[in-house]
């Protein structure tokens, strides 16, 4: 039987249960019940349920030696869980496969051993395999009924497979062994309110905020009370909160909550405030060691994208350098080393990672698009504009690339070619599209055509609404324009975005020296 | 083996069970059910000689996953049901001309015959992904619209089964990556206008490396960062369409669209759009008359789901299923994300998804074409979901993507329960499901599926429940002879009243049997039948005996002219 396909019951082999030190040999008779090994409930999670815990299991080795008693069973000492990796897996990275190998190798030299079994386990959902490493959490818990980790992962795991029963089960398993891990908390009470459980949902929040007053335990409280109809009780939690963050997960419930009590322009600006996309992610330093076991070329390159995006740049680094030495020639690999170095400020070592990239793969159009955006960063839009062009020849679908050759175009004063490009660019969806407008914008302006700048203007703030560049020149347009009373308006509007005052000092100057020169 | 008695088993079980009531529940529900069979699988036996070629080799390339869809059209308009398939192909040029689109006509005698060579272009050889069927020049036979990634065609039938590309001279060839199409009478003009859903602007320069479990595996559409936006044309009744999508609003929008299906949401009988989008908020375009459309799918809380979480719209449908006389809708979506309900209250929607009995089961795969209809005749809506996966589901299968069908029950209460895996047919296999077509193939008043997997030979789901309930079949005509896309019907069932819209759309960029199907469990008729045609024209037909099929043609009622039907 293949890992993949192995039911948390397995019933193909039997297995050994080690308790205080001492292993114990049970047949696949017994395999329902270590499958449904006593879950302790979320509630009384102090030394009284472990000591529970603890007879349980002894209560069920004493029934399994009298019961089982098989003189001539072949009894395999193991939870088996077979390598997929060796089985069809020609394509499978070698480095992985390796790994998972290891990790397999240890496991079995040390079955009693619950850190081993953790280990693989680990692996397996580093790497992809959940179903093998949800049995294999099981399979470590278990072993030691003690350890959070195995229960906790395996929980998360569920989740993300959808299967919320399961992981509500084995999270409830985690906390009566941890009772003080705030994100396992919210977990919980995320994954209730997905089930509609409100009042449990409630308790599990409740609980996340006793432990250090976590933010994101009142935003899940507000929106149980926001789900229960209750929106008064979620603008009180939620009000405070929307003045110390601007997440826009946070002001997009209080918009809705205000929507239901009929308050439409308080409603207005929460919407505005929280209308770009993003969900709350709370800390879970656990996830840490998880990932610790990732291993082949595109976990690790995942890894390193995902370190680059919490700015852990030189972390990335060292991870994206030592890839490069067994993997040079993977696009995925050149454009993201130049990423990291254009964010190190090392642009140098970007525009050179990128060069080489195109020698290798002259038909990947991705690198003309990056490299093009790095030299207009450093200023050699003539260089840059040849790189874009051919981009677009490459991909005529690429919205970004469309975008980027605008830029160049418009920095070399090419601005009817430039305008096209941005036309492109917003044909094709481009998700630049708060930008493009500006640059649209300004180039209105620049022909001191002030509605048609307006209007793009005022289209950045509509897709992007605390877009403070878009702000700060639609004042100046309606400066320009002598619309005053419009620029009274747009300032207001931007005050009640919570867009910081100073931003528009020099808009109020300029008016104030145009009002004075005109009178 | 063991010599572990049964009461030991009794004992343990008891032990475990009494902390873990709900763990023994799950199992225990789902056992219970898999010995339920309510289609069998008749793809071999008659006939349906095709298989799915994604064209996949070692790189993935972004469509190869999406699989395609199918049709279930009268072509030739001999009353049966026959069956059209979208193959996708090869996306590298030197294959590309070896895989075709097939056409399968139903003999009437339970087979199919292959006859895609003698139906002129109907095999186009596109990269295939979708298919809208539609009489769109009014001339009496059905006519196909096939999405491809690439030029798109408009196969327009002679009336024999014989099909000719018109999609340049007509106006419609887009050349995006196509995905589902619907035609629809938006402007109530008599002739079909078209609408039609695109994924991404993808392009083979630049795909990108995406892994799973060390391997190469599909990138969501995401990463491109290159939404796409929809396309609009309307009908100019002398063959041609015109591109108006930018002046009717829809080009305004950008996502990855995949289901599309139409309904008149707001009740005001303009026949409104919904689109699915994966990982892009949905949207919901209101007809605004004059061919205009606003997109209110936040206002009508239909973006995201209840949560406000953008999920992977896949599959969608419309049915009725809080019968409030208006059309409620399903979108399904991916692996770890729930489906999303949403019950229609005339201006808004509210997910109703946690109280429908399917989160369980349904998040654990991902949903593709999904079919809302009443497959044992009971009167209750039931449902039926084809999954595979996008990202290996199991490395040690010849299909890695293989999953499950699920085919749920609808209950008393309108929700669902399941009745099982696709193994609720007898065919235990599994596949990478995608498209999902439906109609009564054999005309025995049981509704059948035709489900395309992708990479393999496609299911050809025989209804066989047993002590099927009564039924009727109703077929909505217009004065001029086409089918009344657009058309909805009320009817009372037992003093219950029933709403049904007539339309090919829904699931996942497949095109269905328009007629609609009533199950009336033991009652042998509806009553106070009331058709609102395209045109906004009411009519009533009074009361129709059950178990039989039935064509409701304009203008044939009882009071053709009495718009408050009294």
């Amino acid at each position: 039987m293949a890992a993949f396909a192995m039911n948390r019951v397995s019933t193909d082999f039997s297995f050994t249960l080690c308790i205080a030190g001492e292993a114990l040999r049970c047949n696949e008779q017994m395999e329902c019940g270590l499958t449904f090994l006593p879950a302790p409930r979320i509630v009384s999670p102090k030394q009284s349920a472990r000591f529970l815990v603890v007879l349980v299991l002894a209560l069920f080795v004493g029934m399994s030696i009298v019961a089982c008693s098989s003189p001539n069973e072949n009894v395999i000492p193991f939870p088996q869980v077979e390598l997929p990796v060796l089985q069809n897996l020609d394509d499978v990275d070698p480095e992985l496969a390796e790994y998972l190998s290891i990790r397999h190798a240890s496991a079995m030299q040390y079955p009693t051993s619950a850190s081993e079994r953790g280990r693989l386990a680990m692996a397996y959902d580093a790497n992809g395999w959940y179903e093998a490493a949800i049995d294999t959490y099981d399979q470590a818990h278990t072993l030691d009924p003690f350890e959070f980790m195995w229960p906790y992962f395996a929980s998360l795991l569920e989740a993300s497979l959808g299967d919320f029963e399961s992981a509500l089960r084995s999270l409830s398993d985690a906390l009566e062994i941890d009772s003080d891990y705030v994100a396992a908390w919210l977990a919980m009470g995320t994954w209730l309110l997905q089930l509609d459980r409100f009042d449990e949902a409630t308790i599990a929040f409740e609980r996340a905020y006793a432990i250090d007053g976590n933010r994101h335990a009142i935003i899940g409280k507000a929106h149980v009370f926001l789900r229960r109809g209750d929106s008064r009780s979620a603008i009180d939690l939620l009000e405070p909160l929307s003045r110390r963050t601007l997440h826009p997960f946070v002001h997009r419930l209080l918009a809705r909550a205000f929507e239901d009590l009929g308050m439409s322009e308080e409603s207005r600006v929460s919407e505005a405030i929280g209308k770009k996309e993003g969900y709350l992610i709370w800390q879970d330093p656990l996830l840490l060691r998880r990932d610790q076991h990732i291993r082949g070329f595109g976990g690790r390159l995942s890894k390193a994208q995902r370190l680059l995006q919490a700015r852990r740049v030189e972390e990335a680094l060292v991870e994206l350098t030592a890839l490069r030495e067994t993997y040079t020639e993977r696009p995925a690999l050149v454009s993201t080393l130049a990423w990291a170095y254009s964010t190190q400020g090392n642009t140098d070592l970007a525009i050179e990672a990128l060069q080489i990239g195109i020698e290798e793969h002259p038909d990947h159009q991705p690198f003309y698009t990056q490299l093009g955006d790095l030299l207009s960063m450093t200023g050699s839009f003539d260089v840059a504009l040849g790189l874009l062009e051919k981009s677009v020849e490459l991909n005529p679908l690429d919205a970004e690339a469309h975008f980027k050759l605008g830029y160049a175009l418009m920095q070399l004063g090419a601005m009817d070619e430039a305008v096209s490009s941005f036309e492109e660019a917003l044909e094709f969806g481009s998700v630049s599209a708060p930008q493009i407008y500006i640059h649209l914008g300004t180039i209105a302006g620049y022909r001191r055509d002030w509605n048609e700048a307006i209007a793009h203007f005022k289209k950045t703030i509509d897709l992007d609404p605390r877009n403070v560049v878009g702000h700060e020149r639609l004042c100046v347009v309606y400066i320009e324009a002598g619309k005053f009373d419009e620029l009274d308006t747009a300032l207001e509007w931007a005050a009640k975005l919570a867009i910081p005052d100073e931003e528009f000092e020099f808009v109020r100057q300029y008016r104030d020296e145009v009002l004075a020169n005109s009178q | 083996m063991s010599n572990c008695n049964v009461s030991f088993r009794s004992a343990m079980l008891m032990l475990v069970c009494l902390p873990s009531l709900l763990s023994c529940t799950v199992d225990s529900k789902t056992s219970s059910t898999q010995s339920v069979s309510w289609f069998e699988d008749r793809q071999q036996v008659l006939g349906l000689n095709f298989r799915h070629n994604s064209g996949h080799r070692k790189v993935p390339l972004l469509p190869e996953i999406n699989g395609s869809g199918a049709a279930v059209v009268d072509f030739n308009g001999d009353g049966w049901l026959d069956i059209y398939f979208v193959q996708s192909g090869s996306l590298y040029s030197e294959e590309a001309e070896e895989w075709r689109n097939q056409v399968f006509l139903n003999d009437g005698d339970g087979s199919f015959t292959n006859v895609t060579n003698s139906a002129g272009v109907a095999g186009d050889t596109g990269y295939g992904m979708g298919v809208a069927a539609g009489d769109y020049d009014n001339d009496g036979d059905v006519d196909l619209y096939v999405t491809n990634v690439g030029t798109n065609v408009l196969l327009e039938n002679d009336g024999t089964g014989k099909f000719v590309d018109v999609a340049a001279r007509a106006g419609v060839d887009d050349s995006g990556f196509g995905a589902s199409a619907s035609f629809q009478d938006f402007d109530r003009d008599g002739y079909l206008d078209l609408f039609v859903s695109n994924y991404v602007n993808w392009h083979r320069n630049s795909e990108f490396e995406c892994y799973e479990q060390g391997i190469r595996a599909y990138c969501p559409p995401v990463r491109y960062r290159a939404p796409a936006s929809n396309r609009l044309y309307r009908n100019n009744q002398d063959g041609t369409f015109s591109d108006i999508s930018d002046v009717s609003g829809i080009a305004v929008e950008f996502g990855h669209s995949f289901g599309v299906v139409t309904a008149d949401f707001n009740t005001d009988e303009l026949v409104d759009i919904f689109v699915a989008n994966d990982r892009t908020p949905n949207e919901l375009w209101i007809n605004q008359g004059n061919m205009r459309f606003a997109n209110l799918a936040d206002e009508f809380g239909a973006a995201a789901d209840g949560y406000g979480k953008v999920k992977a719209g896949m599959g969608v449908d419309v049915a009725d299923f809080d019968h409030d006389g208006d059309s409620d809708l399903l979108v399904v979506n991916l692996i770890g994300e729930t489906d999303t309900f949403f019950r229609n209250q005339n201006n808004h929607f509210v997910d109703v998804t946690s109280w429908m009995g399917t989160n369980s089961e349904s998040s654990r795969f991902t949903r593709w074409g999904a079919v809302l209809e009443d497959f044992n005749n009971d009167g209750r809506t039931d449902l039926y979901v084809a999954n595979g996966g996008v990202y290996p589901v199991d490395l040690n299968l010849s299909d890695i993507y293989a999953e499950p069908n699920l085919l749920y029950s609808g209950t008393e209460s309108g929700a669902f329960r399941l009745v099982g895996s696709s193994d609720s047919t007898d065919n235990q296999s599994k596949h990478t499901s995608r498209g999902v077509a439906v109609g009564d193939l054999n005309r025995d008043g049981g509704l059948d599926l035709v489900v395309v997997n992708r990479d393999s030979e496609p299911y050809l789901l025989m209804n066989q429940v047993q002590n099927r309930g009564n039924w009727i079949s109703l077929e909505l005509r217009e004065s001029n002879g086409r089918i009344a896309l657009g058309a909805s019907i009320t009817y009372t069932v037992n003093s219950l009243d029933r709403y049904g819209f007539v339309s090919r759309d829904g699931s996942f960029m497949s095109s269905s049997d328009p007629r609609v199907h009533v199950g009336l469990g033991e009652i042998e008729s509806i009553v106070d039948v009331r058709v609102t045609w395209p045109d906004g024209q009411q009519e009533r037909f009074g009361e129709l005996a059950g178990n039989q099929f039935v064509i409701l043609r304009q203008g044939e009622g009882l009071d053709s002219n009495d718009s408050d039907g009294n």
